[in-house]
């Protein structure tokens, strides 16, 4: 169980860590726009990242729940 | 009565055994590395070669020497001095961040998970809100309102960082709340809290305090103002100064005392997941019964410690029969403690079902075919070649003796040795 919900918390992570390696090693990407966006304080862009990075955490958590009827049938989410 | 033995099972909980701990050398080496931390950061001005905020501008931006092992930064100070007084700093946010995310998200994924319905809905969501904006983001427009000090960037990080924790719980939660025992204490009449905070929190509370130091690394690097490891780091500076993080040492404790877990009995059905196929099998025929050998040591060592098999091991072992097949299951002693562990790790490895009587002190299969006829020690001396059976086991009883010898002498792992059976 502990290791669905990591995998589950980990999927944002893909914007998350986007965001660092980005900035680390000078790449024009999506997570470096970011957080160029929010220290230029231009919300729309910002925002508009935003939304897919959300999307991702809904995603995962919801595999996740998904996932823990599988590993463990007694589960029952009502 | 049952009063002082309640009180023995917390504290066999809460601490892991000492020589459970002792057989594992990740768990001793993980404290060992925190016990250091905690020394470096305690005994700072004792240890420290120079001041952290002494200015040497005539050695600015040096690499490693004598004086400075680990070079200097920008304005002259020595980045070793920095590193170990930076301890406290980290210690401390790390302490106080993470004893505030834990618990508000074990309050509220015990909650969710246990109530579930509209409860877990309206906190999942919540949850989910406060994931789907990036932390980072979160800290930064909080520090941008209140004043960046020590004190307000503990509380930050805590009231940012409560959502992982209270998905791990809830996930344990979710799973555990169908288990037998949480029925049985239902049926009991237990309460809500009771259920929660005794009998569930206390079973699953270990996956949470596991992953919960990597969240040591994030409040550090916020702490850049003062000394701190991060502002250490984060700093240019020259090559050679060595990177370490404390959560990395912290992470092995609790990982490895779940290993060598002396775990409340009661509970530990419901915790382990069915073991991997056990190795060490071996058949055997004598006067109509057939004997299999079930051996755990091998799979212990190479499995579970991840050690070569020592010359010499001792431990306990049971009989189980079922039908005219007898089987002689054996099991180091760092393994399994009781001779009830072993008959349930058995059974768990087969599929048969069992449970713990109420004192935790024997397992009770519970298809009547199957018997537990007794138990003792072994002591297995491959050197010498001497397999000595002894003793008897207080749940089940003294092993059975008669044509035990002929039948051990028939397996190909005791070929030619000296079996001793008292």
């Amino acid at each position: 169980m502990p290791v669905i919900t990591i995998l589950g918390l980990a999927l944002p992570g893909i914007i998350g860590g986007s965001v660092i390696m980005e900035q680390v090693f000078g790449i024009n990407g999506m997570g470096r726009l970011m957080y160029e966006a929010v220290f230029q304080r231009d919300y729309n862009v910002a925002m508009g990242i935003l939304v897919p990075a959300a999307a991702l955490t809904m995603l995962g958590n919801y595999l996740a729940d998904i996932g823990y009827a599988l590993a463990d049938p007694r589960v029952r989410l009502r | 009565m049952t009063f002082d033995s309640n009180h023995v099972q917390i504290a066999i909980h809460i601490l892991p055994c000492p020589s459970a701990l002792a057989g594992n050398r990740l768990a001793v080496l993980g404290g060992l590395l925190v016990l250091g931390v905690f020394a470096v950061a305690v005994f700072a001005p004792f240890i420290a070669p120079h001041g952290p905020s002494e200015i040497n501008i005539r050695n600015i931006l040096t690499g490693p020497s004598v004086s400075h092992p680990f070079g200097t930064d920008e304005l002259g100070r020595d980045v070793l001095a920095r590193m170990i007084y930076g301890a406290r700093v980290s210690l401390e946010v790390g302490f106080v961040a993470v004893g505030i995310s834990t618990l508000i998200g074990v309050l509220l994924g015990a909650a969710a998970g246990y109530y579930g319905g509209y409860v877990d809905s309206a906190i999942m969501r919540a949850v989910d809100i406060m994931l789907s904006i990036p932390t980072i983001f979160l800290v930064l427009a909080v520090i941008a309102i209140l004043e960046p000090n020590i004190l307000n960037i503990m509380i930050v990080i805590g009231l940012t960082s409560w959502m992982e924790p209270a998905r791990l719980i809830r996930a344990e939660f979710i799973s555990l709340k169908e288990r037998e025992f949480v029925v049985a204490a239902r049926a009991i009449g237990a309460s809500d809290g009771r259920i929660i905070f005794r009998h569930l929190l206390r079973t699953g509370s270990r996956p949470s305090s596991s992953p919960r130091p990597w969240a040591w690394a994030a409040p550090s690097w916020w702490s850049r103002r003062s000394a701190s490891w991060a502002s250490a780091f984060s700093r240019r500076r020259p090559p050679g100064a060595a990177s370490f993080h404390p959560a990395r040492t912290i992470s092995r404790l609790p990982g490895g005392s779940r290993r060598s877990g002396a775990r409340h009995p009661r509970h530990r059905a419901g915790i382990q997941s069915p073991g991997r196929g056990h190795q060490g099998r071996a058949r055997s025929e004598a006067a109509g019964v057939i004997l299999i050998f079930v051996d755990y040591t091998l799979f212990y060592y190479s499995s579970v410690i991840q050690m070569p098999v020592p010359s010499f091991v001792a431990g306990k072992f049971v009989q189980i029969k079922n039908g005219n097949t007898l089987y002689l299951v054996f099991s180091p002693k760092e393994f399994t403690k009781y001779h009830a562990n072993i008959v349930e790790r058995f059974c768990m490895d087969k599929g048969i079902e069992g449970s713990y009587d109420a004192k935790g002190e024997r397992f009770f299969i519970r298809d009547v075919s199957w018997q537990v006829l007794g138990g003792g020690k072994f002591e297995w001396d491959k050197n010498k070649m001497i397999i000595k059976l002894y003793d008897n086991s207080m749940a089940y009883g003294k092993f059975r003796n008669e044509g035990l010898k002929e039948m051990l002498s028939a397996f190909q792992e005791f070929a030619g040795y000296d079996i001793i059976i008292e």
